[in-house]
């Protein structure tokens, strides 16, 4: 079960840690770019993601920095959205994607910025992909509009192809190297989040009435 | 009715000199993969035609060979119309003359086919003699599959039989029923006349299109006049004996009989100017079934009876495959792979070189039959009078996966499934034998209960509807990503099937469920077995969710999977507390990996011949038993996970299902399930949990619900999710009996005033000291007995911690007992005997003492 690929034996210099979401609508191919990131596959008929998806890939920024990246990748749909705070809650970046193909996702994708500016870390590092550029003679979205909207809103952005294996290094590249790496102590995770081992809190606080006792 | 009474898996018809025939040829190579919505690929298509007429040839199964090669199982006869047909050492064709009292018979079932399938929509095309077996029609779905002849780098149909308008279509493309009735009346004259209705050597098919063609032309600019009455007709190349025949200037005696037939094939010739209909036809409307019964199979022959589809189910069990078959019989024509070198080499003058693929090779017409002998032979073994009669009772855990086994069971779910829904719950008691794969979709849909008129309240529903919000785009993203690995769920036609069935679900239940992803994969097991039956497929779906997913696909649906997973955790600790301690710790909580199996039922995360297998035993279990599934699959990994932080933990289930054995899982969870008290497993969702009973004992009544005592309140989500262990209800307690060591927590003084028999009294601070004597008790039940609002659940949680096997905490505590006595337990009151294990030095409360009630006031029976 281990992702050997690309995994190198510890390598010298320091590590760290950082935990990644994705988000987007259904079929926008959140899953896709996951698997061209961690194993440089592509699969026509990805089945979709149900609750949500968990992978590691670990990527070498340079001789002396290596960052692993824990990948949350989430359902699409967006009766799933319930459980999405469960999965953004305490990540330190976040993958938004839209389709380029399909105008509506880039609206879903602009949702999902604003809540995660408003409910994640306010240091989250955020970008946003348009994905599916193999498919660009049926483009709904020009990269220029998108391109602006993540100017403004302080969004890295790619478009990228999870089927051409398109820009998929180069976004999750820039992303760590948009980490502020200087600022963190090496080989322990970012922040603090999640110190106690736990990737995710999901546990509330026992709740003290007269229900919990016999 | 009987609910699946004319099902053709299951009727029993006498068939008359029946085979099982074979067609194969090649469909069309893609070069580009067409693009669907999403830029997901359409995959080729894969149709199984589903007709059901007497007078049509059964179609039983369309397999997918090596390099595109498709064969086609379908029902044959040796008896057919070619058989009429011979051809004399000169190579002229002879025909047996045929009378009109005798063509007027098959006339009437031949056209009776044909105009149920028109009704339809499909054209067959490929009229032909030999295509007319016994009377039936067969090759009817070869122009259909075949996306009328789009799919496939060869024509269909054969030139002599076809009319003009096949030969030269106009721009709009041209396909009808009229086409059919051409080819008839081309047949008819010929055996009427004995005579080909092309003259002349009839391998010259450019001839008869341009015959044709002369034709057409001829039909345009006669409108008023009748084509088969010009002149011109004699010089187009047609027999001259037809010609004379439709002409009426044969020398036949003018009856009326004649004249009538002869009007009849004329109509039939002149199918572009005139529609059939056989009420019409004073010609053909005395109906005569009198079949020529010859050829029916000997009542003693070990086939008599079986349906077709189970014939060639067994053949293939028997061993039987097609695609070797015919090459072992060297009928399967093909080039060596040498000769398969591509045509892309081009050398500098811009010639090709290499082979291309001979078309001749991509079908062949003629039909061959499979071999019966084998599997014959076996049969009479196995069904044989030395061999010991089955008892279908007593052998319950028998393993059934012999072929001989297979057929015994076939038969006997045959039988009952006949009779169903009266035979119901013989159908259910033999199911949770095994279910042979076969007949396993009917049989779910017995065990579900579906019955009654099911098509009719399938075709009520409005299945176009548009949905609200984004309920469409959702299910048309999700269909092409349904187990795209099976070849029905693949095709068009199955992607159209499940969009359908989807949209039904929402609409049926409009009021109440909704569409959440994960429901495509729910219905895919349901899908593919009953293919050809939507209306089953849906009533299936309808009762199974109310059965073991009730109220999951709520709109909000948080209460329910979160109690399902807090249960989940439970049985967990109560099975294997020390993995249940360690992914606690670890805080790898079933919300991270749970979701999708319980909301599918595993249909998600397995294949689906895994999701079979498993479903068969989950369909006549408890609706418990999913829950147990899934701790079964965590203890199969758990070495790997008692390992494995949470990191690790989170890959073992998210880059691909791990393997897991369906079998002990099954198995496995069977047995977990018999040990596990009711009381351990309820859900407030679940469909089968008991309301709580009513009281009126006033001391122990909640303020708000004077009608509830207060351990009878349902404990609200969350304080269920806190608690590791479950708890039990005193009457699940008392049955545990001689298994169970009760661990008291209240003070000493309350224990000494009334306590459960035979408990042991424990200040839940020295679990750690007095964890050792508790052990050595060596109890498979560990139930905590708390006071109200005491920290019962906590001390639980250590219990499981410290790796207590099968920990709850009693549900209404000591309360319980002084109410429910009539349960059989009365509170016992004795002086406990008092024992001392050593503490901690440092420990002021040394020694730590361990109070034990000695009474045993269980042993009354």
């Amino acid at each position: 079960m281990s992702n050997s690929n690309r995994q190198h034996p510890q390598a010298p210099g320091k590590l760290y840690q950082f935990k990644l979401v994705l988000l987007g609508e259904a079929a926008v191919g959140k899953s896709s770019l996951v698997l061209r990131f961690v194993k440089d596959q592509f699969d026509d008929y990805r089945e979709s993601t149900i609750g949500a998806a968990f992978l590691t890939q670990t990527i070498h920024l340079d001789d002396n920095t290596t960052v692993k990246f824990e990948i949350w990748d989430t359902a699409g749909q967006e009766r799933y959205k319930s459980l999405a705070p469960m999965y953004y809650r305490n990540a330190n970046c976040a993958v938004v994607v839209y389709d380029i193909t399909q105008a509506s996702s880039l609206e879903k994708a602009k949702s999902w910025v604003k809540e995660l500016q408003r409910q994640a870390d306010p240091n989250i590092v955020i970008a946003l992909a348009g994905n599916k550029t193999d498919l660009s003679s049926r483009r709904a979205i020009e990269r220029e509009d998108a391109q602006a909207y993540a100017h403004d809103a302080g969004l890295l952005f790619f478009e990228t192809s999870a089927k051409t294996a398109a820009n998929v290094n180069e976004l999750f590249t820039s992303i760590a190297r948009k980490m502020p790496l200087d600022q963190l102590a090496p080989n322990s995770r970012l922040r603090g989040s999640l110190l106690n081992n736990k990737g995710v809190d999901l546990t509330n606080p026992p709740q003290n009435n007269n229900y919990c006792a016999c | 009715m009987a609910t699946f009474a004319t099902d053709k898996d299951l009727s029993i018809h006498v068939q008359k000199d029946v085979q099982l025939g074979v067609d194969n040829f090649f469909a069309t190579t893609r070069t580009q993969d067409k693009v669907g919505q999403n830029g997901l690929p359409l995959t080729p298509a894969t149709t199984e035609i589903t007709l059901l007429h007497p007078d049509l040839c059964d179609y039983v199964e369309i397999v997918k060979g090596k390099h595109d090669r498709l064969f086609v199982i379908f029902e044959y006869h040796n008896d057919n119309f070619g058989k009429l047909y011979s051809q004399s050492e000169d190579e002229n064709t002879h025909i047996l003359s045929v009378s009109i009292d005798e063509i007027r018979k098959w006339a009437f079932q031949i056209l009776n086919a044909l105009s149920y399938l028109n009704d339809n929509n499909i054209i067959h095309h490929n009229l032909a003699p030999h295509n007319i077996l016994n009377v039936k029609l067969a090759d009817y779905g070869f122009f259909y599959m075949t996306g009328e002849g789009a799919d496939v780098d060869f024509p269909i149909g054969y030139p002599h039989y076809l009319p003009p308008e096949a030969i030269y279509k106009s721009e709009s493309p041209y396909s009808s029923g009229k086409i059919d009735v051409w080819s008839i009346g081309v047949i008819f004259a010929e055996l009427f006349t004995s005579s080909l209705f092309w003259e002349g050597n009839d391998k010259d098919i450019e001839k008869i299109f341009t015959s044709l063609w002369k034709l057409q032309l001829l039909g345009k600019n006669q409108e008023d006049e009748e084509v088969w009455d010009s002149s011109s007709v004699c010089q187009l190349g047609i027999n001259e004996a037809i010609v004379k025949f439709l002409q009426g200037t044969s020398s036949e005696e003018e009856d009326p009989q004649y004249v009538e037939f002869r009007q009849f094939i004329r109509a039939c010739l002149e199918s572009q100017l005139l529609d059939i209909d056989e009420d019409n036809n004073p010609v053909i409307t005395t109906a005569n079934n009198n079949h020529d019964n010859k050829m029916t199979t000997k009542e003693n022959d070990v086939l008599y009876g079986i349906p077709l589809s189970q014939i060639y189910y067994f053949w293939k069990l028997a061993g039987g495959d097609v695609e070797s078959e015919l090459a072992k019989r060297g009928l399967l024509l093909s080039t060596p792979p040498i000769e398969r070198i591509p045509r892309t080499v081009k050398v500098f003058d811009g010639k090709e070189e290499g082979t291309s693929k001979d078309t001749a090779f991509l079908f062949s017409d003629t039909i061959y039959t499979l071999s019966l002998k084998e599997l014959r032979q076996r049969l009479e073994v196995a069904t044989g009078p030395n061999r010991e009669p089955f008892e279908w009772d007593t052998d319950y855990f028998l393993v059934v996966d012999t072929d001989d086994m297979n057929f015994l069971r076939v038969s006997l779910f045959s039988e009952l499934l006949r009779e169903y829904p009266t035979s119901r719950d013989e159908i259910i008691h033999h199911a949770k034998v095994d279910i042979p794969p076969f007949l396993r979709g009917k049989i779910w849909a017995a065990i579900l209960g579906v019955m009654g008129d099911y098509q009719t309240v399938y075709d009520a529903y409005d299945k176009e509807a548009e949905q609200e919000n984004a309920t469409d785009r959702q299910i048309d993203v999700d269909v092409p990503r349904c187990h795209q690995y099976h070849q029905l769920l693949s095709s068009p036609v199955g992607h159209e099937k499940l969009r359908r069935l989807l949209k039904c679900f929402v609409t049926a239940n409009s009021k109440l469920l909704v569409y959440w992803q994960g429901l495509d994969s729910l219905c895919a097991p349901f899908l593919t077995l009953n293919f050809n039956d939507e209306a089953l497929t849906f009533n299936c779906l309808q009762t199974f969710i109310p059965k073991f997913l009730k109220d999951v696909f709520l709109f909000d649906n948080s209460a329910v999977i979160q109690e399902y997973l807090a249960v989940f955790r439970h049985l967990l600790s109560f099975h294997d507390p020390e993995l249940s301690s360690h992914l606690n710790k670890i805080g790898y909580l079933p919300d991270l990996y749970a979701i999708p199996w319980f909301l599918t039922l595993f249909t998600h995360v397995f294949p689906l011949d895994k999701t079979y297998h498993l479903w068969d035993k989950l369909l006549v279990g408890p609706s418990s038993l999913p829950l147990f599934a899934g701790i079964s699959i965590l203890r199969q990994l758990r070495d790997v996970l008692l390992k494995s932080e949470f990191n690790e933990c989170l890959t073992v289930f998210s880059e691909s299902f791990p393997e897991v054995d369906i079998e002990k899982c099954i198995q496995s969870a069977l047995s977990m399930c018999k040990v596990t008290p009711p009381s351990v497993i309820f859900r407030v969702h679940d469909p089968n949990s008991q309301p709580h009973h009513q009281s009126k004992d006033e001391e122990f009544q909640v303020a708000d619900h004077p009608n509830q005592r207060w351990w009878e309140q349902p404990i609200p989500v969350e304080v269920k999710k806190s608690e590791l262990a479950p708890r039990i209800s005193l009457k699940d307690l008392v049955k545990l009996k001689n298994y169970v060591l009760v661990i008291d927590t209240r003070g000493e003084e309350e224990f000494n005033r009334g306590h459960f028999p035979l408990s042991f009294n424990v200040n839940p601070a020295h679990l750690d000291y007095v964890a050792q004597t508790l052990r050595q008790q060596k109890k498979k039940y560990h139930i905590v007995l708390a006071k109200r609002g005491d920290s019962g659940p906590q001390f639980a949680n250590d219990l499981v911690n410290a790796c207590f096997p099968r920990v709850a905490v009693l549900t209404g505590g000591i309360d319980v007992m002084r109410v429910d006595a009539a349960e059989g337990v009365p509170v016992c009151s004795c002086r406990p005997v008092k024992n001392n294990v050593p503490g901690s030095k440092n420990n002021k409360e040394f020694p730590i003492t361990i109070s034990k009630c000695k009474k045993n006031l269980m042993k009354r029976e």
